[in-house]
Parts: C-alpha cells; structure tokens; sequence
C-alpha cells in the first residue's frame, strides 16, 4: 500500500486518481492505525463480510469515470499512464444495480449482532455449505463477543461466541478451501505452526513511531494478543527450561465461583497429527475483580497421552497498561500426535489467578479448576 | 503487509460476482472508516458510486 500511496501522490494531488482502499479485516480499526502510520488518507470502505467475495488480498482494480472495470493486476507505470491518459468511452447499456444486503448483512452492518446469527443460521439450516453465510456467522459471533468482552462486568452471555466464530470459520474454510480471506481468520487465532507471517506484528513500531511524530494514536477496540502476535513456527517445538507444576501441593485456596472460565479451540475440530491453539479465557465474577496490581495469572494443564505442548505452565498475555483487566487470556499450543485415536479428549488443568473482592478490597490468589473436551477427527 | 497469489471467487449467494474487464464493477455499499470517530461495523455506508466522473484505483488489502 505505501508503494501505491507514494506512486500516486501527484496525480491524487491534481485531482485525476482517486485511491480508495477496501479492507478485508474483522476490527477495522487496527487497518486505522496502520494507515495513519504509513501517512495514508485514502478514503477507506471496510468489507469484514467480505462482501466482495474476493478469495485473497491485496488487489488492485483500475476503474474509470464511468464506473467500468480497465484493469485488474495494473502496475502503477500503466495507472499514471495509459489509465490517466486515455478518455475511456462510455458503455452501451445500463449500469449494474448494487448488490442489495441479505438480511444476516443488514442486521450485522446496522451493528445487530445477534439479529444477523439469527439470520444466518436460518439460512444455512437449507444452505449448510454456503461458505459465504458461513464466513459471516464467523464475523458475527466473533463481533457480538468482542462488544460483550469490553464491557466492564461480566454476566456470562456470549463467552462461546469465540468458539462459535471459530467453528464457522472453520466450516467455511471446509466449504471454500480456497478462501484465503476465510484462511487467514483462523491463522490470525490458530496455531503457529499454521501461521504464514505474525499477522500484527506491526502495531507496536506503529505506535511508537505515531508517539515520535507526535500524532495520535488510534485507541484499538481489540487489542491483539498471544496467537495474533506469535511468530510462526515450522517445527512443534518441545524445549522448556522452566516448567514446574505451580501449585502441586495444593497451598493455594480453591474457588470456583470467583472466576469464570471459558475454553476456545482454534480450529474447531482438532485433526489427528495437528496442532491447534487452547484459550482460556478467564473473567472475575460479581463481586470481584481481576487483581490488575499483582502477578498475571497462570495456568498448568495435564494433557491426555499423544497430545504435547511447548509447555504445560502459561502465564496470561501481557494487558496494556493503560486498560483495567476485565478479561486475562492464556494460550497454548497443543500438538495432536498421529498415533491418537480419533474421538473425544479432555485437557484438565487449573489457573492460579489473584482476584479482589469488590465490598472488602481484600485481594487474594485463587485456584480454578479448568477443563476443555477436545474433538478429534481422522486426517482428510 | 504481505504478497499473497491472487485468486478470484467465483460468485457466492450474498457476495459480488468477480467482474470482468469491461464490466461495471460492482457498487455494494460498505462502512465508510471515519477518521475522526471510533471505527463500528455500524458506520456511515457508502459505494464506489460515490466516485463516480473520477478515475479510481480500488485497492482491497488488510493490515496483516
């Protein structure tokens, strides 16, 4: 994109090419702050439904005064060139009407998440494989679970929306194998050994060079962590020089009520001989809050025989220091080795996680059991 | 931001039809990022159809 920007400056600047980015992303405003960094102020349409239908990005369309498509993989010597440079003529007959919204996209564009899983999972009750519907139901699961995990309490409504987003995701990936839109939003929550580039990287040079310059920093809706940050690896690496049992003897004080914990695995199901992300997603009931001035929690799990990680203690991912903690998350990556038999697995552990009860202030760690049941199916 | 091979879909029930040289190229409406506002899926709506009377360069990317 930068190449572009830079390519086209004289000509946007005399008013003969208009720029218009059309971004493929579930929180657009991670695609804000990048724009911002690279000095970028095209005007920007967002297409997280890929409503496009497009199957990878980046593309780049030429299109003309009249609204007809000139060129579909141009090099930016024929867009200041021919492109600019010749009067294209008219077409015979009418324009094409708009894509009108179904109704999943409708309620999902106006913000009604709930309204849009409804209406998609009508629609693939008679259309199962549409991989479209499917990609959709993803976004709106996944967007109904981001807006519930930023509000301060937490009532227990929508945690498996994650999950939900991933096992959609993963069908339509099934459907359209492909979709490399639909690819890379498992990849973004997926293991790393599936992960071709860290995917968000970027954000911390970006706000650091914004800071530098002086300039605002967008405020992120989502902060990316853990999967969405990891770099990708090509071996399922077993070395760990620190992986003792936190809590073996038992010191630490039970509580199951105090904390709420949710399991995600991305890809939804697990195939034998691959590896995929563990979530646990922890939150503080009524009447306690997560301990945002003590040590981040930490998780130990005993796996089932075949299964491997790179370590069984995890601690949470790192919060933004400006953000109270409403939500702590720790990850694992699980390899499933190719001699497990296909069927159902159960991870157990437990998490180690400092809480401070809301009337006393008193602040204190707590044990919480967890256990997430792992589907396992043959190889394709 | 990351090269990937191109590839066009065919058209799925709710999504655009890949357009060929020639053609119209399609004006759904999507939301427009405001600069100045949080960025919602439920934002301002707008097309290419905006930009009609100008030559365009529609560039589809993702920050990842």
């Amino acid at each position: 994109m930068p190449v572009w920007h830079e390519r086209t400056a004289e000509a946007r600047e005399r008013g003969d090419l208009v720029v218009v980015g059309l971004i493929q992303e579930q929180h657009p405003d991670r695609c804000r702050l990048f724009l911002d960094w690279q000095n970028i102020d095209w005007p920007i349409l967002v297409d997280s439904l890929n409503r496009s239908g497009v199957s990878a990005v980046p593309l780049v369309w030429a299109i003309d005064e009249h609204g007809v498509l000139r060129h579909t993989r141009p090099t930016p010597e024929w867009v200041l060139g021919t492109f600019l440079e010749t009067a294209w003529s008219a077409p015979q007959g009418p324009s094409v009407e708009p894509l009108s919204c179904n109704e999943a996209e409708k309620h999902y564009l106006e913000g009604r998440y709930t309204e849009s899983i409804e209406a998609a999972t009508k629609h693939l009750a008679e259309a199962a494989t549409d991989a479209s519907m499917l990609f959709l139901l993803g976004c709106a699961h996944r967007a109904r679970y981001d807006a519930h995990r930023t509000t301060p309490t937490h009532s227990g409504m929508h945690d498996s929306d994650f999950q939900a987003a991933i096992d959609a995701w993963s069908r339509a990936i099934e459907a359209a194998p492909s979709n490399y839109i639909y690819r890379r939003r498992i990849q973004q929550y997926g293991p790393r050994l599936d992960k071709p580039y860290p995917f968000y990287d970027w954000i911390a040079e970006a706000r650091d060079a914004l800071r530098k310059r002086g300039a605002d920093v967008p405020r992120l809706v989502v902060e990316p962590e853990g999967s969405e940050l990891a770099t990708p690896v090509r071996t399922h690496d077993l070395a760990e020089t620190d992986d003792r049992e936190p809590d073996a003897k038992h010191a630490i004080a039970i509580d199951e009520l105090a904390i709420a914990v949710h399991g995600v695995v991305a890809p939804n199901p697990v195939r034998v001989g691959s590896s995929f992300r563990l979530y646990w997603k922890l939150r503080a009931n009524e009447g306690v809050k997560l301990d945002a001035e003590a040590d981040a929690p930490v998780a130990w799990i005993e796996l089932p025989n075949g299964f491997t990680a790179t370590r069984k203690k995890r601690m949470a991912n790192p919060v933004a220091p400006t953000r109270t903690p409403v939500e702590r998350t720790i990850e694992y990556e699980v390899h499933v080795d190719a001699a497990v038999e296909p069927g159902s697995h159960t991870i157990r552990g437990y998490a180690l996680v400092p809480i401070c009860d809301d009337a006393t202030g008193t602040c204190k760690l707590v044990r919480r059991s967890l256990s997430r049941e792992i589907v396992v199916r043959a190889p394709k | 931001m990351r090269s990937t091979i191109v590839l066009l879909s065919l058209a799925a029930a709710s999504t655009a039809q890949a357009p060929a040289v020639g053609e119209f190229f399609p004006t759904q409406q999507y939301p427009v990022m405001a600069r100045e506002a949080p960025v919602t899926h439920a934002a301002r709506l707008s097309s290419l159809a905006a930009f009609r009377g100008k030559k365009v360069l529609l560039v589809q990317f993702a920050s990842w």
